[in-house]
């Protein structure tokens, strides 16, 4: 292990090693065939035929993939070749399950997914570097509180399922929350760009109001809209952006304590959160009530066993909210737990990616904003397959990607298109010199 | 017979999906090993503080000085760590800066065109800021004159950290 004894060798630059584009046309093929495969057993399994439509929709599923590639290829050359194939992984098995679960959401769904793939490429034309981003943080705070506000608005807002969390503007619903992750992500960053220094260097009761500002409006965002998914998520990614920021593990201690003094606040406070805690603790005490949600998520998870029972065999249907909310509960009965392990090792892959462009981002703004990002897909992944699989109590979110929900789709797809933006960046940041390369 | 020929559809599903993980895991694989950053004897040309104590098994460094143009003739990157770990070779005149002809190209918007100077004088490295906007660092400090360097010496220029080994 002597240094000496290694010459130093020239090293070529990660971006001639490695053709990344190569890389993604490989995995985007493997993902089609996937796609392709679920699909005609989802059909075959339902109504025992291969489906009257499989050409348009191998058709729809491969152009969409191929657009999105292509988008790739001129816009962010060198960039992560794993953020694309998997997404489209999960947005595939997710749409298989969903038509198969109601066929009249499939059409909807389908849309979707091409204005989500339209904002992914729109994001990757109209930015060509995330640091411009930078110099909006306050407005893109402004707008996220905003955004957050708008179902509150009588005559916009829509309350749907017990939770104020959608706007209605003409016939389109959508949830303006999604949207707001985004701006917030990139206002926290922006923010702890300019504090950061002065957090590093000396650490006041006085320089934790953010904290406490971000943790009452969570609890704002809790109380008012009733949706504790969201407000979870975002004091989330506020604790861990800060603490990366600020590099102390003070900040995930207060973080944590405020985080369960809040949580005991709301439990002692609200009915609905109390019901929510117990059906967690003891869901089959109303089994065919309160906990009949969970109950039949767990008894479907349960049937599908190893392998499942087979796309279109299984009966995910009896579960309410299997195409949104528990949509992983339905992918465990009938793909099993090979299935259902494999979602999460893609977004394992997924937020791996994520962190990685974080670690090597060379600016403070990219490095907080691309963690940011990534915690929002962690999180919000592990608070609904927490809440299918009994870890944490239940919070209607949607899982990314997969879930259906039209506002969710398009904005992860922005999310993604920013964390392949900046990859991209990173990667081509210094070409070796002519000579030594 | 057609849940069998299910079942093994199925698997082959799961076998695709599995399969495409593992080259999503290979992909990473040889990317994270391509950037490894190679180990430069750089810092065996600052022994006297940490020489003794930190390379147990080492051999003694044979303190090298600039005589036989071996040691302090290369630039090795230290950040971003994208790039850390290149190397680039001293000629008798190193340009760095923005623009494709300079000796090391920086893509950086801090960094003007033709940003500074690593040049040879009485057999010793000089570096000079070339009018720069953002100006070059030199072990934390700002170059307002061509400076003498050597070995372990640190340049900067934008966020840019080379090191001379």
């Amino acid at each position: 292990m002597t240094a000496t004894e290694s010459p130093p060798t020239h090293l070529v630059s990660p971006l001639l090693a490695m053709k990344p584009r190569r890389v993604e046309t490989g995995l985007l093929v493997m993902v089609g065939v996937a796609v392709a495969v679920a699909y005609g057993l989802a059909s075959f399994g339902t109504n025992d035929a291969i489906p009257a439509n499989l050409g348009p929709f191998l058709l729809w599923m491969f152009g969409l993939g191929a657009v999105a590639h292509l988008a790739n290829r001129h816009f962010a050359s060198a960039a992560d070749p794993v953020f694309l194939p998997i997404s489209l992984l999960l947005n595939g098995l997710g749409y298989v399950v969903i038509t198969r679960l109601d066929g009249s959401l499939a059409a909807l769904q389908s849309t979707w997914t091409a204005i989500g793939i339209g904002g992914y490429i729109a994001t990757l034309l109209f930015l060509p570097r995330v640091r411009v981003i930078e110099q909006y943080r306050y407005l893109l705070g402004v707008g996220g509180l905003l955004l957050l506000m708008i179902p509150l608005v009588p005559g916009l807002g829509t309350e749907i399922n017990g939770a104020r969390i959608w706007a209605s503007v003409g016939p389109i619903n959508f949830q303006p929350g999604e949207f707001a992750k985004l701006t917030l992500a990139a206002f926290f960053a922006g923010y702890l760009v300019d504090s950061r220094e002065l957090l590093r260097s000396r650490l006041e009761l006085r320089d934790l109001a953010p904290i406490g500002i971000a943790w009452a409006g969570s609890l704002g965002v809790m109380v008012f809209q009733r949706d504790l998914g969201s407000s979870l998520l975002f004091f989330t990614l506020f604790v861990v952006v800060l603490w990366v920021a600020s590099e102390r593990w003070v900040v995930l201690a207060v973080g944590a304590v405020l985080f369960f003094a809040g949580a005991f606040a709301a439990w002692t406070m609200f009915d609905h959160v109390q019901k929510r805690v117990d059906i967690w603790l003891d869901p089959f005490a109303d089994p065919k009530g309160d906990g009949f949600q969970i109950v039949e998520g767990s008894f479907a998870l349960a049937d599908g066993g190893l392998t499942g029972t087979g796309l279109g065999q299984g009966e995910p249907g009896r579960i309410p909210f299997a195409e949104t909310d528990f949509i992983f509960a339905a992918i465990g009965e009938e793909l099993g737990l090979a299935g259902s392990a494999a979602v999460l090792m893609a977004f394992l892959l997924l937020i791996g990616s994520g962190l990685r462009v974080s670690l090597r981002a060379d600016r403070v703004f990219e490095k907080l904003f691309a963690l940011g990002l990534t915690t929002l897909l962690a999180v919000q992944t592990f608070v609904i397959v927490g809440g299918v699989l009994r870890i944490v109590p239940l919070t209607g979110i949607t899982l990314p990607f997969v879930s259906y929900g039209g506002s969710s789709l398009v904005a992860n797809y922005v999310l993604l298109a920013l964390l392949v933006r900046m990859s991209h960046e990173q990667r081509v940041s210094i070409r070796p010199a002519k000579g030594t390369a | 017979m057609t849940d069998q020929f299910l079942f093994l559809l199925r698997l082959g599903l799961l076998a695709i999906v599995y399969l495409t993980f593992f080259r999503v895991l290979r992909a990473v694989w040889v990317e994270l090993r391509t950037e490894n950053p190679v180990v430069v004897p750089g810092p065996a040309a600052v022994p006297a503080t940490n020489g003794a104590s930190t390379h147990a098994g080492a051999p003694p460094p044979a303190a090298p000085v600039d005589d036989d143009g071996e040691a302090g003739s290369r630039l090795v990157v230290i950040t971003p760590p994208t790039v850390a770990g290149q190397v680039f070779e001293l000629q008798a005149e190193t340009t760095i800066g923005r623009a494709s002809n300079c000796a090391v190209v920086i893509d950086d918007a801090r960094v003007s065109k033709v940003h500074a100077r690593i040049f040879q004088h009485d057999g010793r490295w000089m570096v000079e800021d070339l009018r720069s906007t953002n100006g070059t660092l030199v072990n934390d400090h700002v170059l307002d004159h061509p400076e003498n360097v050597g070995p372990g010496d640190r340049i900067q220029v934008g966020e840019h950290v080379m090191e001379l080994a």
